[in-house]
Formats: structure tokens, C-alpha cells, sequence
């Protein structure tokens, strides 16, 4: 009997889904184990060879604790929402609705014909009305938070009124926007529009202002890639940086949490890394610097107060408020004119451009410890949103300051002896220090560090900072909070209406608000976002439901948040919903959460590393301190499967002279080719077979190859192959369907293994199937005579040496399979 | 790939062992998997059989194979079992008819024996 693959898998695949084979419930006497993939955006070019990958690792090891007895959840679901689909409606006019159904139908016939282990009875999408009310009720939940740094968790924001009703901001630790200082007096005196304006300055979900990328010619907002040198991308209009009121969600407060986490981890190294140096804690020292003939005083933010002796000169962001209080009226135009044209610049560019360019502006500091006068500039390399917006310069021991007083002309001072700066700064922080200060200066009665080690001079000056008052300690993050407003149709909509300029949930159980129905899926004329589109899209508060805007009367009938969520709402919380999919009173039941925990082994790629992996950390932490989630990390081992590359073929155009234009294309084979000048041209792989080349298929494939003539080798033509990202434009992308059409999907699971360890980037090579397929039929015919149809399996003994053979494999094969080992796993088989 | 091909060549019948090896397949080829496990007189989906476990004792090397040289130069392969010693592998060597040829009319001076590898017969004459 033949191993009739179509037939045997057609047939499983059926029984699997008649018998719920894959099912899963809470199931207390057995241990849980939790796989997860990351679930796939649902394009309408459909899978690749390279999006299985990820997908068969991870069903291989789920299948395998299966076997051990553990009660395996293996969910999968659509991160539906996106622009593509956006796109493709302003396109065509389709619903995204419409196309990103027909979109995740065809995925999910590609998937079922693999044979995955998933439980689609707990699939979700993101643009399920079902599955977004939580996201809504998430967000609602967060703009009812506050965070208390003292206790290091969110608590609700009542708290907070109570507490400043009795003592205002007194020995308040809270993460916020802005250090406040309010008494119980003037809060209780506050009407309510104030009271709210003060708490949004701590809510955990916010409106705050945000530096966007404003295109007036196309009426919204752009994202950073949509940016290139100042215009946008689509059109080459102009660009400029606004400030706009948005949603924010105050990521930062988690920072220190964020961080600490990565030790509970079981994640690589460099991907702890990346998150580290993206959560980028710094300690350092705020110090306040006086300025000359002034009242006026400011602070800055140093990692080094040590090298507060080199300082020779200060220099403020453009945006910083500072600029205006500090320039005076003979400068004022020139940094005005510097201020402006820094809007047009994104906060990517200014990091990445190594131009220098500033403007003085007029006045001076006065250097806490030396007492020198400290010329004050404007520059745009200090980015106002890190920090304090100012910074002092120490040229001898930084790059960027040292470029700056090269340019301009400010004196450098080098703080550590031996140190050269005649061509760059000395940027290493070892060696002993000098000029602090300055030998017989004034300064000489105060702090010294002349002689210690720079180690030893950071740990002096930071004390003698704080005991002399001269600013404070003070941790500082790189990461920020997140933007959380996108000015598109095919999102979230914000459970949110507005009276005036003041937000108001709509209530709980109101939710979800569904996104409604519009003509136009792009801004409006006024520039509005695409919802502003929509008829029916205003708050009746006393009726509690949406209504036509023509009703809105600012007495109970409002408009609603024309804003949408952003991508990475939809795949914050989803690992825990697959827990509870069906619950239609909470996110997750106490029940299930207590029993899955949280995701054993996620599957998925690098490429999210500063995104969803610190996006969803942080939201899984905030629900950890609503009490919803019982585990304060949601991922405990990720692994990352690498990509698999295209293998190109080519074939070899001979270049025709001018007087041959119009003869029919020649081609030459590879072997003959350098007798030739010859262009080299993608050619579509699926056409080529053992890298010898399917003439009629080819002559069939571009209308003007139907005449193309060949030069042969041995009767074939043979192509040229390289190994290449897999991609449209290089016609290499094999299509899974044909694979398992014409091996099975059993062969198409083996050889993607095969092809090498999980992690590693690999080539893919279609003459390697053959191998796989023939393995599966040898085996096959272990249990079947191929001639006789006799079973052969019998109770014959096993010989010393099949023994052997057998527990070897099931030895290595044990050990293989928890270490991701695929590829040897497959070879000892 | 390797315990099929070893099992093919051997013409391994033993139900119990490729049940075994059906399993082991399962996690990495499904369908196949689930259609011989049927086949072979189970009624649940094979996604619930148990993992087999591999026994050490099965995987003791019974027989070693050494090479017999001669002043350095290999000549032919002997297996010996496992537990022989020394004296007992030198003096299988020496007997062994294949060495005779190259004893004769020569004096042996001494036989080097490093196990698992090989056993040198250093002669002189």
C-alpha cells in the first residue's frame, strides 16, 4: 500500500476537527502548559514558507508536553486592525471589514492544511466587537489610575481626590507629567474643569501634549517613517513638528519594573539588552545653575556632576520654555529663526545628524562651584524631552559638546590628566582627575576632587551635591510614555465623548463602543481624523447610546473621540483573553487566569523586541495591579525563529546590440554563459526544478519571453541560484499550498525543520524536499508492504541492535525537542 | 532519518518498537502519525498516547570494533565484546588466521593494546 499522503491528511484533519481533538479546558488534575504564537496580522498576500516556521516550532513542542501529560493551551487568533487593510479600502472602497474577513478565511484554510494543534474555540480578533470591549475597558480602567511610585503600583485615582482634598501634594509620590505643588485649600477651592485639568496631570491613560508630525497638505498626522527629509513620503509635501493634544499612556511609570522584570525572564540575553538600553536608566544629579545678573534660575540633568569644573558653556533644547525666559532682546531674532527651523526636524533626525548648528543666546550661567560665567546657547542636539531640556557642556569629555565648542570657539577643559583633546573628546570615564578646580582659584575652598579616580570622584560629588543643596539625585528613563492616539479609521474607537475640551468615559457597561459606518475612510476637509466622517457618531449621556451628530446640544448629547487606537492595543492583553474568550463579564474569569497563569513559551519575532514585548509587559503589569492578572511578567520563555531566505534563480539575458532590438530575447545557460555578455534576471522559482529551468512554463510566464529562444547545455538549461531575502520583487517566495499540495503537509513540517536549528536564518532550498518525502515513505513502509498492502508491524522479537536503535533515537529525540534542536531531532529519526 | 534507515536494513517487524516510533514521529509529522497509530489497533487520537521513555540498558555498546595492525599499518578489523580484556583481545589478535601471515618467521616484540581503537603488533624480523 502506497503512502498516500492527500488522502491520510485530509482524512485526520477531518477527524481532528469532528472530535475537538484539540479542545482544551481548565483541568486541575493535570499540569498546564501554555504555548503561544504571536498572531499574525491577516495580509492579503497570505502565508509564506517563512510564516509557518515560527508556527510549526512551537506545535512540535506543544504536541510534545502533550505526550508528557501536561494539558497544553494552543490558541490563535487575528491581530486584525492595521492599515493595510485601511489602505486597500481608501483604494478600492471595501469595507476593511470585508477584506480582512475573505483575508483571514484564506489564512485559515492555509493553516488547517499544515495540521496545527491549535484550539480554535478560543480564537479571537482584534476587530471583534466581543474582543475590543476589554481593550476599551482596559483603557478605561487606566485613565481611572494613577501610579504611586512609593508603593510602586497603579491605585485608583479616587484615592488620589481624597487625598489631595486632605493634604494636597504634600509627601505625594506619584508618576506624572509635571512636579506640582498644591494645597489642600486651593484644590478644594477648584471648580471641576481645574480639578480635572490637575488630574490628568497623574492618570495613568492621558491627554497630553505631543510633538506629531503635521502635514497640512494631506490633513493628518504622520508617523516617523512616513518623514523623509522633512516631507512626506506620499506626495513630498511639507512637514512640520506640532504640538497636539493626544492620548498617552504613562508606560514610564512601570520603568523601573519594566527593568527589574527582565531578571525573572527566561529571554536571550541581547533581547534583554535591547530592552534594557530602551528602558535606559540613569543616575544622575539635577543641579540648579543661577543666572548672571538675574532672578532667574534653572535646572539641569547630569549623569557626571563630577565634571562640573569642565563646564563651559550651557545649552538649551529649542522647544525648552526656557529659550524665551533666557534670550535677550538683541537675540531674540536669531533664535527665533533657529527655533523654527528646528520644527521641521524629527527627534530621529536631530539624534542621527552629526551637523552642528546653534545660536548664542545672550546671557550667561553661573557655575554653582567655580563661579564662572557659562555662556547659554541653543542648540537642537539636546532633545527637550530627555531630562530637563538643558544641559551644561563639558567639551573635553563629550563628543557632541566637543564638536559644538570646536565650532564655535568655546574654550575646552580636560578634567583628566594625560588626557589629549586637541582632535576629539576624551570620552572614557577612567584615569585621575585634574582641574577640579582649577589650581588657585576661589574654588579650592570647596569641593576638591584633583587626585582620586574618576569612580571615586563621581561617588564625592554626588554627596556633596545633596548635603549642600545644590540640586538632587535623581533617577532618570530613557523610555517614554507611549503615544496612543492614531488618526485612522480601522482601529479601536476610544470609549471616549468630550464636553468642551474635557474627556468623559462613557460607562462601563455601555461597552464596547463599535466602531460605526462611513463614506470616507480619509481625514475630513477640516483635516479631522476619517471617523469625523461618520453621521452617527455623538454620545446621548442621559439615553447612554450613540447617536446622529445633528443631535449634539452640549446639554446631553456630545461628540464622541474621532481618534482610534493605535496596533499595539489589539496585542497587549490577548494572551490572557485566549484564557477566557467566551466571558462576557470580565477579560479573564479568576478562575481560568489562577489556572493558566501566564504563556510558558511564546514563539515569535525580533522585531518586536522595543514595541509589543515592552507595550504588553507593561499592560500585563497594570492589570497584575487591578488584580486580573496573577502573574506580574506575561511571557516567561520567548524564542525568536530565525527567517528563512529565498533561494533566487536566474537566468541570463544575452544584451543585444542596437541593430538586434527586435529579435526575440536570448538566453544562455549557466554554464555557458561567460562566452556571452549577458544581464542577469530574476526568474520565478516555481518555474524551475532542480535548478533546471521548465522552458514552455517560461516561455508562458512574461508575454514577451512566448518567443525567447535558449542556448543549451546537454539539452538543458541550467540556472544560476543565490541565496536572498524572500521576496516579491525576486519572484523567490514559495508558496506553502504548492508544497503541500505535491508533498504533504507532513514533508513541508519535517523539511522546515530540517532545514536548520530554530533560531538561526536559513536558506530555503526546494531540492531538499525530496529527502523529507522519501523519508516519510520508508517510513511508511516500516508498516506496510508497498507491493502487498500487508501490515507488517508483528510480534516478532526486536533483535539487541533494533533495541538499540530505537532508544538511542528516543534518547536524543527527548532531549532535542525541549532544546529547540529540530534539525538533529529529524535526522535521527 | 538515521533509526529508519538502520530499522529498514534490518527488517525490524517488532510491533511494540515502532509504536514507539510512531509516537516519536507524531509531534513532527501528525497525520502519518495518527493513521499508523490507528492502524495499529489504537482507538484514541495518538496526540494522547504516552511519550515513550528510553531505557538506559538498551543503550550499553555490546561489541567493539578494533583495528589490528601490524608495526603501524592496519590490516583488519576484529569486534571483540565489550567486557574483554586486555590479555583476552591480544590474545584473539594473535590467534585470529588472518594474522598469521603477517607472524610468520617474525619475532614479536610487543603488542600495544588502546582500547575501543586499536591493537598494534610490533614485530621484529
Amino acid at each position: 500500500m502506497e503512502y498516500n499522503f492527500r488522502e491520510i491528511e485530509k482524512k485526520w484533519q477531518k477527524r481532528w476537527e469532528e472530535q475537538q481533538t484539540y479542545r482544551v479546558v481548565e483541568d486541575t488534575n493535570k499540569k498546564k502548559f501554555y504555548v503561544l504564537n504571536m498572531f499574525p496580522y491577516p495580509s492579503g498576500a497570505g502565508l509564506h514558507v517563512g510564516h509557518p516556521l515560527g508556527y510549526i516550532a512551537s506545535d512540535i513542542f506543544a504536541r510534545h508536553k502533550r505526550l508528557e501529560g501536561y494539558n497544553v493551551l494552543n490558541p490563535m487568533g487575528y491581530d486584525a486592525y492595521g492599515l493595510p487593510a485601511e489602505q486597500y479600502a481608501i483604494q478600492t472602497g471595501q469595507h476593511p471589514a470585508v477584506t480582512t474577513e475573505t483575508n483571514i478565511a484564506r489564512y485559515r484554510e492555509q493553516l488547517d492544511r499544515i495540521g496545527f494543534s491549535f484550539d480554535w474555540s478560543r480564537e479571537v480578533r482584534t476587530c471583534d466587537p466581543t474582543y475590543y470591549k476589554w481593550t476599551q475597558w482596559a483603557f478605561q480602567k487606566m485613565f481611572d489610575s494613577y501610579y504611586d511610585n512609593d508603593q510602586q503600583r497603579a491605585l485608583p485615582i479616587a484615592q488620589l481626590e481624597e487625598r489631595l482634598a486632605k493634604q494636597g501634594t504634600a509627601g505625594l509620590n506619584a508618576a506624572c507629567s509635571e512636579d506640582l505643588n498644591i494645597t489642600a485649600e486651593a484644590w478644594n477651592a477648584m471648580d471641576e474643569h481645574a480639578q480635572q485639568a490637575i488630574l490628568m496631570n497623574y492618570r495613568i491613560a492621558y491627554l497630553g501634549e505631543t510633538m506629531v508630525n503635521w502635514c497640512a497638505e494631506l490633513g493628518t498626522v504622520l508617523a516617523n517613517d512616513e518623514v523623509v527629509d522633512g516631507v512626506s513620503e506620499r506626495g513630498g509635501y511639507p512637514v512640520v513638528q506640532k504640538k497636539m493634544r493626544q492620548w498617552c499612556l504613562r508606560v514610564s511609570a512601570y520603568a523601573q519594573r519594566l527593568l527589574e522584570g527582565l531578571d525573572k525572564v527566561d529571554w536571550t540575553d541581547s533581547l534583554k539588552e535591547t530592552q534594557r538600553n530602551w528602558i535606559g536608566r540613569s543616575e544622575g544629579a539635577e543641579v540648579e545653575f543661577a543666572v548672571k545678573d538675574s532672578d532667574e534660575h534653572f535646572t539641569i540633568f547630569t549623569t557626571r556632576a563630577d565634571t562640573i569644573f569642565g563646564v563651559t558653556f550651557m545649552v538649551l533644547a529649542p522647544e525648552s520654555e526656557l529659550v524665551d525666559r533666557l534670550t535677550t532682546p538683541e537675540q531674540r531674532a536669531e533664535v527665533l529663526a533657529y527655533v523654527e527651523a528646528t520644527k521641521k526636524r524629527t527627534e530621529r533626525e536631530r539624534i542621527a545628524d552629526r551637523k552642528v548648528s546653534g545660536v548664542f543666546t545672550g546671557t550667561y550661567a553661573v557655575n554653582p562651584l567655580t563661579g564662572d560665567a557659562l555662556p547659554i546657547w541653543v542648540s537642537d542636539y539636546v532633545l527637550a524631552g530627555y531630562g530637563t531640556g538643558a544641559i551644561m557642556a563639558v567639551p573635553a569629555h563629550d563628543s557632541r559638546d566637543y564638536a559644538f565648542a570646536r565650532h564655535f570657539s568655546l574654550p575646552i577643559v580636560p578634567l583628566i590628566e594625560g588626557a589629549d583633546v586637541s582632535e576629539q573628546s576624551f570620552d572614557a570615564k577612567e584615569g585621575i582627575v585634574i582641574n577640579s578646580p582649577v589650581a588657585n582659584s576661589a574654588a579650592n575652598e570647596g569641593l576638591v576632587l584633583n587626585g582620586l579616580t574618576v569612580t571615586e570622584a563621581i561617588a564625592k560629588t554626588k554627596e556633596y551635591v545633596s548635603r549642600h543643596n545644590l540640586g538632587r539625585i535623581k533617577v532618570n528613563y530613557r523610555l517614554r510614555d507611549a503615544t496612543f492616539s492614531r488618526q485612522r479609521y480601522w482601529g479601536e474607537p476610544f470609549p471616549v465623548y468630550y464636553k468642551g475640551d474635557m474627556p468623559y468615559m462613557i460607562p462601563q457597561e455601555c461597552l464596547p463602543l463599535e466602531l460605526p459606518e462611513v463614506d470616507n475612510y480619509q481625514p475630513t476637509a477640516m483635516g479631522e481624523p476619517p471617523l469625523g466622517n461618520a453621521k452617527v457618531w455623538a454620545w446621548d449621556e442621559k439615553a447612554c447610546k450613540v447617536v446622529d451628530k445633528n443631535l449634539i446640544d452640549g446639554q446631553q448629547v456630545f461628540p464622541l473621540e474621532l481618534n482610534t487606537m493605535p496596533g499595539f492595543a489589539g496585542s497587549s492583553a490577548y494572551f490572557l483573553r485566549y484564557m477566557d474568550p467566551h466571558n462576557n463579564q470580565a477579560l479573564v474569569s479568576n478562575e481560568a487566569v489562577s489556572y493558566w497563569q501566564n504563556v510558558d513559551l511564546y514563539v515569535g519575532g525580533t522585531e518586536h523586541a522595543t514595541g509589543h514585548l515592552i507595550y504588553s509587559r507593561f499592560w500585563n503589569k497594570f492589570l497584575f495591579d487591578l488584580g486580573v492578572a496573577v502573574n506580574d511578567e506575561p511571557f516567561q520563555k520567548l524564542v525568536n525563529q530565525g527567517m528563512i531566505q529565498g533561494r533566487s534563480n536566474f537566468v541570463y539575458r544575452v544584451q543585444r546590440t542596437e541593430g538586434d532590438a527586435q529579435k526575440a530575447p536570448l538566453f544562455v545557460s549557466l554554464g555557458v554563459k561567460d562566452q556571452y555578455e549577458v544581464t542577469p534576471i530574476h526568474v520565478d522559482v516555481n518555474i524551475v526544478h532542480g535548478d533546471v529551468l521548465d522552458i514552455d512554463a517560461f516561455r508562458a510566464w512574461r508575454p514577451e519571453y512566448k518567443d525567447a529562444e535558449f542556448v543549451l547545455e546537454n539539452d538543458k538549461y541550467v540556472c544560476g541560484w543565490a541565496v536572498e531575502k524572500m521576496s516579491k520583487s525576486m519572484y523567490n517566495v514559495v508558496n506553502p499550498d504548492l508544497i503541500v499540495e505535491n508533498y504533504g503537509a507532513d514533508t513541508l513540517r519535517l523539511y522546515e525543520m530540517f532545514l536548520g536549528p530554530v533560531e538561526q536564518s536559513k536558506p530555503w532550498d526546494t531540492n531538499g524536499i525530496d529527502g523529507c518525502h522519501r523519508f516519510l515513505k520508508k517510513f511508511w513502509g516500516l508498516f506496510y508492504n508497498m507491493r502487498t498492502d500487508e501490515f507488517i508491524p508483528n510480534d516478532a522479537e526486536a533483535t539487541p541492535e533494533q533495541l538499540k536503535s530505537v532508544h538511542k533515537l528516543l534518547k536524543k529525540v527527548s532531549a532535542d525537542i525541549p532544546a529547540f534542536s529540530y534539525n538533529t531531532a529529524v535526522a535521527a529519526l | 532519518m538515521i533509526c529508519v534507515n538502520e530499522l529498514s536494513q534490518a527488517h525490524c517487524t517488532n510491533k511494540e518498537l515502532l509504536s514507539k516510533l510512531v509516537v516519536a514521529l507524531a509531534p513532527f509529522a501528525p497525520h502519518i502519525a495518527e493513521e499508523l497509530w490507528a492502524a495499529l489497533g489504537n482507538s484514541q487520537t495518538v496526540c494522547d498516547a504516552q511519550w515513550p521513555a528510553y531505557e538506559e540498558k538498551y543503550l550499553e555498546e555490546t561489541e567493539v570494533q578494533l583495528a589490528i595492525a601490524f608495526n603501524g599499518k592496519a590490516r583488519f578489523q576484529m569486534a571483540f565484546p565489550a567486557t574483554a580484556t586486555n590479555a583476552e583481545i591480544e590474545q584473539a589478535a594473535m590467534a585470529d588466521e588472518r594474522a598469521a601471515k603477517f607472524l610468520e618467521g617474525k619475532q614479536v616484540v610487543k603488542v600495544i593494546v588502546v582500547p575501543k581503537k586499536i591493537v598494534n603488533i610490533v614485530v621484529k624480523g
